[in-house]
């Protein structure tokens, strides 16, 4: 009898280690709409969040679930297209950090913008708080310094192979292998998760890896969807039967 | 001559009481789902369509506001910093709703009640 117990069990801790295990996700969706097919991700909306706190929820952001540590390097694929506004802009961050929950204020980025006829422009910047007096919920409280940049030519509706190198506080960003920007981080800290942006244009995103010298410590190629959506469920009625339903809502709406 | 003159400044006067009377569709946001929310919006086809800027806090709602595109879908900020959808299922007095999207009848006053499960 105890026996059968014990299998039950193990069988149980096992189906539920698999059940986790086919849940992993990789990224959160910060801002914007990412659909994972055609083994890629890509952001739908082009049209960039409003909601001016840190300069990641600002754009169409997909952030990473895990924090990096003592990596070298970041490699990737990206394909901008769609740009319905310019400046179409396109931000890599790395060492994204809050002190706070998910206040993720502190960023470093390669950021790539352009126009109608393509990118035209590469940067290096550096985001955060920039009055850390004042309550994490206040709008428009950051500065983006740009540490460095250079006039740069990419196309829209064509992939390329990009890979950011770090080491000590100096970032290098190549693309197609080809050595576009660097650039001197404030300091050498780049603890923390990874980030994709966009703004003004839609953004196809794969083969990303994070590596220590030869070892690749993460990598999503994105056969399967590894994003994971925070949710809130409402519904949605007609006033007059929401009023109903709860008598006390009327006298609460007045008090506001 | 006249008559006609008359009558059609009777007509015009009526059709623009008649489109005076069209107050349009109007949201708000009711949230019972136990956390503070921050800064709803309405969105439709990626863009903002109507936002209610400030925290919602629990068993509060927010005010009125009309929205120009009856199908769309919500989004919020938690206390904690990090956004999420809200995703919408039909109650009364709403065309459909899919997944996420909704769409609303017009010219009628709706209220989505944030009541579901949080997932954080």
């Amino acid at each position: 009898m105890k026996k059968n117990k014990l299998i039950v069990a193990v069988l149980i801790i096992l189906m539920s280690t698999l059940v986790s295990a086919n849940e992993k996700h990789n990224w959160q969706r910060f801002s914007g709409k990412w659909v994972v097919e055609n083994s890629r991700v890509t952001e739908t909306n082009a049209w960039p969040a409003t909601w001016n706190y840190y300069e990641l929820i600002n754009n169409n952001s997909l952030v990473s679930i895990q924090d990096f540590t003592g990596y070298s390097s970041i490699e990737f694929t990206i394909e901008l297209f769609d740009r319905v506004k310019s400046p179409a802009e396109v931000l890599i961050s790395f060492g994204v950090r809050s002190e706070y929950k998910n206040w993720l204020y502190h960023m470093y980025a390669f950021k790539i913008s352009g126009g109608f006829w393509g990118i035209n422009k590469v940067s290096l910047i550096h985001s955060d708080m920039k009055d850390k007096s004042l309550p994490y919920a206040t709008k428009g409280n950051i500065f983006i310094d740009e540490l460095a940049s250079e006039k740069f030519c990419m196309k829209y509706k064509r992939k390329y192979d990009c890979r950011i190198d770090i080491s000590g506080n100096e970032a290098a960003l190549f693309i197609e292998g080809e050595k576009v920007l660097t650039g001197t981080l404030p300091s050498d800290n780049y603890k923390g998760r990874i980030a994709f942006s966009s703004k003004n244009t839609k953004l196809a995103i794969d083969n990303v890896r994070v590596k220590k010298g030869d070892k690749i410590v993460f990598e999503d190629n994105f056969d399967k969807d590894s994003i994971y959506v925070r949710t809130v469920q409402a519904r949605v009625v007609r006033s007059s039967d929401a009023e109903a339903e709860d008598p006390a809502a009327e006298e609460v709406n007045n008090k506001n | 001559m006249k008559k006609i003159g008359v009558i059609l400044i009777f007509a015009i006067a009526a059709f623009l009481f008649v489109g005076c009377g069209d107050d349009g569709t109007a949201l708000r946001w009711d949230n019972q789902s136990n956390v503070d929310l921050k800064d709803v919006v309405w969105k439709s086809s990626g863009s903002v369509n109507q936002e209610w800027t400030g925290t919602v806090a629990d068993e509060r709602q927010t005010d009125y506001k009309l929205i120009t595109k009856l199908a769309g879908e919500g989004e919020c900020l938690f206390d904690t910093g990090g956004p999420a959808i809200i995703s919408l299922s039909p109650g009364e007095g709403v065309v459909s709703a899919s997944t996420n999207s909704a769409i609303i009848e017009k010219d009628a006053d709706a209220t989505l009640i944030i009541d579901g499960a949080v997932t954080k």
